[in-house]
Formats: C-alpha cells, structure tokens, sequence
C-alpha cells in the first residue's frame, strides 16, 4: 500500500472530511465489505452501557451479533451503545453492504463488573467519647481499598484488616467506611456515630470527701450523661441509658472508708475518669444500759451498768468513764441536792458521736428520821406491858420504826412497830425479860431507820415494877403519900376494892417500887385512903370501906387502918369504927409514941379514934354541937403530939349562910378536945365549898412562931393557907385553880421553917393551855416564893408528905416532887 | 464528556482556552455530608481547574428527586449549585469550578 493509500485508508477509517479533499476513492468493489474497526473499550467495565465506536466502510450497515443495529449509511464512522450483562460480553461487530453482503466480524469482549466488594465489617466504636481520636478498626476484603469518610485508606491496602485513627470533633461524627474495588464498585457503607465530649458528663455530688455519716451505708448520688457507666469501687452499677440522676448505697465499716468512683462512656472503659473520697463512719453508740439504781442514796449514789465498747461514758456532759474496750462501768455519782436528782448518762464513742441519754431518777437522802418518844413515857413507873407511843417521820416511805427496853445491844434485840400515818402505838410486852430487874430504871429505846440506814435513836428511862403493879386508872383512884424523907417514899392506892402501898426503896433513877395489897378480898368500896408515917418508915393508913365487917350493911362505910413497919409490910386490918355508920372521910395522924389518930366523919360527927398497941379505942367527937354539912376532915399531930383536927362544915358558924367554913379543934391524946372549935376561915369569909372544895393541913414544927398548924383550902378558883388564928394567906390567884376538880396538899419543906403547898392547876400558870399540871409553892406562913411547876401531867389528887407532893399522873403512874430549897 | 454512570459534563465553546483531559470517576460514597442526604454516588471530576465559561454537569438519578440540587465541595463544605436544565431523570446544575460533586437534598 502507497502512502497515499494508507492515509485514505485510515481517513476512511476516521471518516473525516479529509477523505474526500485528499481524493480518496473507495476501492474499486470488491466481494463484501472490509471487516470494521473497533476503538479500544475499557474492558473490564462497572458500566453497563458501554460505546463501541469505530469505523466501517461506506455504505454498510452495522451488525452486531448478527443484528443490524446500524443501517446502511454512507458513514464510515460510527458509535453504537451496548448494554453489558454483568460478566463477559462479546460482540461480533461487522457490515453489511446493500448487496448485504457481510463483512468479517471483529470480536469485541468487555467484562462488565458491577459487582461490589464485601462491605468491610467495622469494629464496634463506643457511641460517646472524650477521646480526640478513636480507633477504626475491622476487615475488609483484602484487594479492596478502603475508604473512611471520602478518603481511601491506604494503609490498609493489600489487607484483610484494618487498623486506622479517626480524629474526633466536639460533637457529632461520623465514621463511613466502605471498600471500593478496582472499578470503582464501592460496596455498602458501614456508618457508625461517635459523639465527642470534651469531658465526661458525669458528677459525684454526695458525699463530700472527708465527710462523717453516722449510719453504716453512705448513699452516693451525682449526675451522667447518657451511655455513662458508674462504677464504685469496682462495680458498675445498672445501666441508665438516659442518663440523669445516680445513686447507689455503698456499706461502710466504722472509721475511714476510702471509696472510687469512676465513670467512662459505654465501651470506653479505658477511659474512666475517678474519684477518690473518703468518708468516716462514726456511728453513735447504742446508749447505756443502766443496772437497776438506788431509789435512794446518800450524798453519793454508785450507777452501774453496760456500755458499748470503746466509748467513754458522760454524765451530765461530763466524762466520767475514759474510753475504754470495757463495756461494763461504774460511776460513783455526787447527788447534788437532797430529793430528786436525775442522772444523765450518754456513751461517746471514739469519734466523739453521743448516744441518746438514759437517765435515773435517785432521791439524795442525807436526812435522819425524825423520832419522838411520847414524853409521858419518861421516869414513868411500867409493868410488863409498855404502851410504846411516838411520831416517826421521813421522806423515804420504807422507814422502819423499832423499839427495845434494856439493854438492847443488837439489832435483833429491836422489835419493829406498825406505824400509822406516821405514829406508833404498841404494846411491848416485857413477860419473858428475865434480864431486867424489877424496881429497876430501865431504858426504852426507840430507832426509826429509814432504807438508807440513816437512823435516828431516842430512848427514855421508865420505871420498872413488873410484878405485881396494879393498873392504876385515873378514874376511882386515890393517892395517900407518905414519906420519910427523901429518898424513901411510901405511897397507898386505893383502887375501888383494894388498897395497894408501894414502897420506894430508892431514889430514881436506881430505886424503885415494892407492892403489896394490903386490903383483903372482902374489902369493898374503898374509900380515900390516907397514910401517916414515922421518920423510920412505920405507920398506919386508914381509909373508909364498905364492907360486912366495918358495918351490917354493906354500903354502910367503916373505918379501917392498916400498920405497917419501917419496911413496908403491913400488919393485918384493923377496924377503926365498925359502927360509925357511913363515914365520908377518913385522916390519920402519928404520935410521937408510934400509936395513930384516925380522924372520921361519921353522920356529920367529927371523931378521933386513938390506937394503943394495935387496937383502937373507942372514938371521940371532936365536932360540937353546930357542926353539920361536914365534907372532910384532917388530923395532924403537933408538938407534945397535940392533935389538930380541921374539917370543912356548912353550919353557918360565921352567919353567913351559903358557905362552907373550915374549923378546927385541938385534940389532946388522953385528956380529950379543947373547949372550943376555931373558926379557921372566919377572916376569909367564902373561902370554902363544902364538898367541892379540899382540905389540907400540916402541923408546924414547935419553933415556928406563927402557929402550931396550917390550914389550906380551895376555893372559888383561889387556894388559900390559914394560920391556925392567922390571917388568910393565898397559895395561888384565880387565874391559876380551875372551879372545881383542883386539889391541895400541904407538907413541911426540907427547910424546917417552911411550908410546901401543892396545888393541882388547870389555869394558865401551864402555859396558857387549860392542861392540869401541879404548881407548887413554898415559904413560911407570912410569905409564899413564886409558883413552881412541878408536873405539866394531869393528876388526880395529890398528896403530900414531908417535903414531898405526890400525884398520880393521867397514865395512872405515882409521880413525886421534891421541893427543893430555892 | 460522559462519565460514568451516565453523569454528563458539557462545556460550552470557550470555556478553556487550552485543552485538557478530564475525568469523571466515582468517588467514595463514605463523604460525610452535613445536613445533606446525598441522592446520587459522589463524583469526582478534575483536574480542579477553573473553567472560563461555567460547565453544565448532569448527574443522572434512579428515582426522581424534585428537591434535589446538585452540591460541589468547597472549603467551608458543600455548597449547593443552582439547578439549570438538563436531561430528563438527571439534575443538572452550571459549575465554573470541577471537583467532587453529588446530588443531595437537605436532611429533613
């Protein structure tokens, strides 16, 4: 082929104008057309329509496969579009000439691939992340490239795996990967979302690092983001995907407890943000445990009980138990004040935490009982059974009253009494004491206790006469006293049937009483008795009796006299009168010779019955012929053993109608009364009351100069003393004598030149109180000393020897006075 | 020029003054858009030179997406390109500057 021809030919190929400018003619027609060119294609191809371009001849139809998808047209070029099937596709391009026929084909083979790689597989990446760059790893097909977010990733070519870093912005991001292959068929893409935080939303709000709880579990609260996991100590607590509030209870041991907190986002867990706090566990101790205290203590009071261990104990905000393992104490608590003091106690742990308090009430009581022993119980005069009388008193409720006579060395000698609204009143009963002496002062103890053993003792001598001591009763009982001289003191009862003399052998406290019933049983309604005794204890009492041997009837009152000797013992009964009809009153008198002078009222007839070894003569009337209304009569002997003989009578001696006078009349053993009956109360006027009023009288010793006898009454609230042919002398004013019930005793004081009046006084010289007492005055005839209170006791009538008053107290006890000299 | 996938670029007479070889190749589908659904596969077209007269670029669509616009990335992101006529079942858009570009709407 020329060169000319070769460049036609290829114009022919171009189907450029050219062709025909350079004058290119077809070749002369030859069998069939020229078989076509084909421009190169890409082959494999991911595109399914691909264009064939080329060039044929003129004239020609383009045939592809054997279908005629160009027609016949003068283009020499042409430009065809074939859809590819996916794989190999060949086409047989030729032309066909309008004499159809065909050239020879020229095979064109494209491979259509469309067909993505495998989409790469991505590792899981954590949705949340403070990170600033994130790992992206995963497989991929190895001859795929992989693209992250537009990029291909080289570095993961040729590799099955990938291992790639993505940088993170705050926020949002997306991580697309896919795996693209050589013709660009990109597969599927795998996306995953990372949002990026610039610190982890995440707070532990409570508790403050360092904080003291007192109960055993700390309650950690705080805030979180979304996909943030919790973890304390370790553990993570449940997943809250909204995130929001957290709170989980964390047990604690006492002291110090350090707790970790950590968070991380979900997947990131090597990513964790901690926390460290520490919080203390000082729980408050349980409080203590109080043994049963005391109601009552003294100035300190020893609280026990049991505590926790390892705290100290405080009372009243003071530490009095240090800390200690212990957990038992003992606290010796001061009480403050008397009565109620309550007591705090608290356990304090070692963190200083303070349990509630528990508290006792104890009483502080440092307070003895009060005690008080009856006064009339003292110096009084018991047999076996003694009234035990007092007041006990004290704030503790369990006070214990005992009592004891003798000696009472031991607790067990005391006997307790029943106290009542704060008295006692027993009767002790003395029977089976052996050990006290009869006649013997004898101490009555009496000890109140309260429960703290605080004790209050008191005690009183009483006057023991256990054996045969009657019961003396106020009521129907007479007292005649005698004495001769201190200490020796001779007293007769007359108690309604019997009549008793006791014989004091001694002073008191050391002395005491012997008796004996000197009245027999068939005595009957014994009448006042009265008693006459000699400087050596012997004497007579003589008395009024009722009874068959005194009178036919026997209401009919005779006159009896019993001797005794110097020790007490009584001779048998003598009768005065047996006949004297109903006497009322009855006195006796000592001679110097030992014999008696028993003064009677009998009938209104004033007698004097004289005894001469033993016997009684016959009496003589000492009253005159005016003598009426006597009430009571008095014998005294005087010097040269002249009998005085004083008695109260109404018979208007003095013309005055309405009173009683007292008279006298000498009496001379042996030679009989005098001439005439004095008027004693002739100057005095209404100085007596014939049956309500008394009468006493004492003979002067030979050297007063006033006169040989006193004479002393009562009368209206006034007692009076007569000199026999004296002026009136009052013992006491009208203030002082109560109406009616008073009596009077006259003796001869110590003091040879006095007399000694004992006046029974229910007026105010006691103390304002209309209590009766005795009073008692003393002096000469022409002048009385101030009145002494002898007995604040009420007597019944008193009596009165030598120097001596003698009463018998409200209890029925002898109670003697003794004037003593001023 | 055709590209693949049926993506069309046409330049208008003058729109270089020297020629060139460009190509129109398939371009990640892992681009990350904001605030944008992409439509289409993302193409690259280059080189990124810049052309005298604005070219129309038509990225053919399998479903018709009358909200679409045709984006180019810039500097600040992808920026939506007016849309202009082109062929049917394709969005066309004018462009004076070649780069990556994808079809996309705006994330509802």
């Amino acid at each position: 082929m020329s060169a000319s021809r070769s460049l036609c030919a290829a114009l022919l190929l171009a189907s450029t104008p050219l062709v025909t400018a350079l004058g290119c003619e077809p070749e002369p027609s030859i069998p069939g057309p020229t078989v076509p060119r084909i421009a190169d294609v890409d082959s494999p191809t991911n595109q399914r329509l691909v264009t064939l371009r080329g060039t044929k001849e003129s004239a020609t139809a383009l045939v592809i496969n054997g279908n005629e998808v160009l027609p016949l047209s003068e283009a020499v070029t042409f430009e065809v579009e074939v859809e590819l099937d996916e794989g190999g596709n060949v086409f047989l391009v030729s032309v066909a000439d309008a004499r159809d026929q065909r050239s020879g084909a020229a095979t064109v083979s494209i491979t259509l691939d469309s067909t993505p790689p495998d989409a790469p597989s991505l590792d899981p990446i954590p949705p949340r992340t403070v990170r600033a760059q994130i790992a992206v790893t995963g497989n991929k097909p190895a001859d795929a490239v992989l693209y992250m977010n537009g990029d291909a990733q080289p570095a993961a070519n040729g590799a099955a795996s990938f291992d790639l870093v993505h940088a993170l912005g705050l926020g949002d991001n997306a991580v697309r990967i896919s795996t693209m292959d050589a013709l660009a068929n990109e597969s599927a893409i795998v996306e995953a979302r990372v949002e990026r935080f610039d610190a982890l939303p995440f707070s532990l709000d409570a508790p403050l690092d360092g904080s003291i709880q007192t109960v055993s579990t700390a309650t950690l609260s705080g805030t979180r983001g979304p996909g943030v996991t919790v973890l304390v100590n370790g553990a993570a607590l449940a997943d809250d995907v909204a995130g929001g509030a957290w709170t989980t209870d964390v047990p604690l041991t006492v002291g110090a407890n350090t707790i970790v907190v950590g968070a991380h986002f979900d997947g990131e867990a090597s990513e964790i943000e901690e926390q460290t706090i520490t919080v203390h566990y000082h729980p408050i101790p349980d409080p203590p445990a109080l043994d049963a205290a005391p109601a009552r203590a003294g100035a300190t009071v020893t609280i026990t009980g049991t505590k926790p261990a390892n705290t100290a104990i405080e009372r009243g905000g003071v530490e009095v138990v240090p800390l200690g393992p212990e957990t038992t104490f003992s606290d010796d608590a001061p009480l403050a004040a008397e009565g109620t003091n309550t007591l705090s106690y608290v356990a304090v742990s070692e963190y200083d935490q303070r349990s509630s308090a528990v508290t006792v009430d104890v009483i502080r009581d440092t307070t003895a009982p009060s005690l008080t022993l009856d006064p009339a119980l003292a110096g009084s005069l018991v047999g076996d059974l003694i009234d035990v009388a007092g007041v006990a008193s004290d704030a503790d409720p369990a006070l214990v009253v005992e009592v004891c006579v003798g000696t009472c060395a031991l607790d067990v000698d005391f006997a307790p009494v029943s106290l009542s609204g704060g008295a006692f009143d027993d009767i002790l009963d003395l029977a089976a004491r052996a050990d006290l002496t009869d006649g013997a002062y004898a101490s009555v103890h009496a000890r109140a206790t309260d429960s703290l053993a605080l004790r209050t003792e008191v005690s009183v001598d009483v006057l023991l006469s256990r054996a045969s001591v009657p019961t003396l009763e106020a009521a129907g009982t007479t007292l005649a006293l005698a004495s001769t001289g201190d200490p020796f003191v001779l007293a007769w009862v007359a108690i309604e049937t019997s009549v008793v003399v006791l014989t004091q052998d001694e002073a008191p406290p050391v002395g005491g009483f012997v008796t004996e019933v000197v009245s027999d049983p068939a005595a009957l309604a014994i009448g006042a008795p009265r008693i006459a005794m000699s400087a050596d204890g012997s004497g007579f009492v003589a008395f009024a009796e009722a009874s068959a041997r005194t009178s036919s009837a026997t209401t009919a009152r005779g006159v009896l006299a019993v001797p005794f000797d110097a020790d007490g013992a009584a001779a048998p009964l003598v009768v005065v009168d047996a006949s004297g009809g109903d006497a009322v009153a009855v006195d006796v008198a000592l001679l110097s010779t030992g014999e008696a002078a028993v003064a009677s009222v009998v009938a209104d007839v004033v007698r004097v019955s004289l005894s001469s070894a033993g016997a009684f003569a016959a009496p003589v009337a000492v009253s005159d012929a005016t003598t009426a209304g006597v009430t009571d009569v008095r014998v005294v002997a005087g010097p040269d053993d002249v009998l005085t003989v004083a008695w109260i009578e109404t018979s208007a001696r003095d013309g005055v109608l309405d009173d009683a006078d007292v008279v006298a009349r000498r009496f001379t053993p042996g030679v009989g009364p005098d001439a005439t009956v004095l008027l004693v109360t002739a100057t005095g006027g209404a100085f007596v009351d014939a049956g309500a009023d008394t009468l006493a009288l004492t003979a002067l010793p030979a050297s007063s100069p006033a006169d040989v006898a006193v004479v002393g009454t009562i009368n209206a609230g006034e007692a009076w003393l007569f000199s026999l042919g004296g002026a009136a002398l009052a013992v006491s004013d009208t203030a002082r004598i109560s109406p009616a019930g008073d009596a009077l005793a006259l003796s001869l004081a110590p003091d040879p030149a006095g007399v000694l009046a004992a006046v029974l006084d229910g007026g105010a010289l006691l103390g304002g109180a209309p209590a009766p007492g005795v009073v008692a005055v003393r002096g000469d005839v022409a002048s009385l000393g101030a009145p002494l209170v002898v007995s604040t006791e009420a007597s019944s009538l008193p009596t009165a020897a030598a120097g001596h008053v003698g009463f018998v107290d409200s209890r029925g006890v002898i109670v003697r006075a003794l004037l003593e000299t001023p | 020029m055709p590209g693949p996938d049926g993506v069309l670029l046409t330049f208008p007479a003058g729109a270089l003054d020297a020629n060139l070889d460009f190509e129109i190749e398939r371009a990640s589908s892992t681009i990350v858009l904001d605030a944008l659904e992409a439509r289409s596969r993302f193409y690259r077209i280059g080189p990124d030179v810049p052309l005298d007269a604005p070219a129309t670029l038509s990225i053919p669509l399998e479903e018709a997406c009358p909200a679409c616009a045709v984006f180019r990335q810039a500097s600040g992101g992808f920026v939506e390109l007016a849309v202009v006529s082109g062929p049917a079942g394709a969005v066309s858009c004018a462009t004076a500057t070649l780069g990556l570009f994808v079809v996309a709407e705006e994330s509802p």
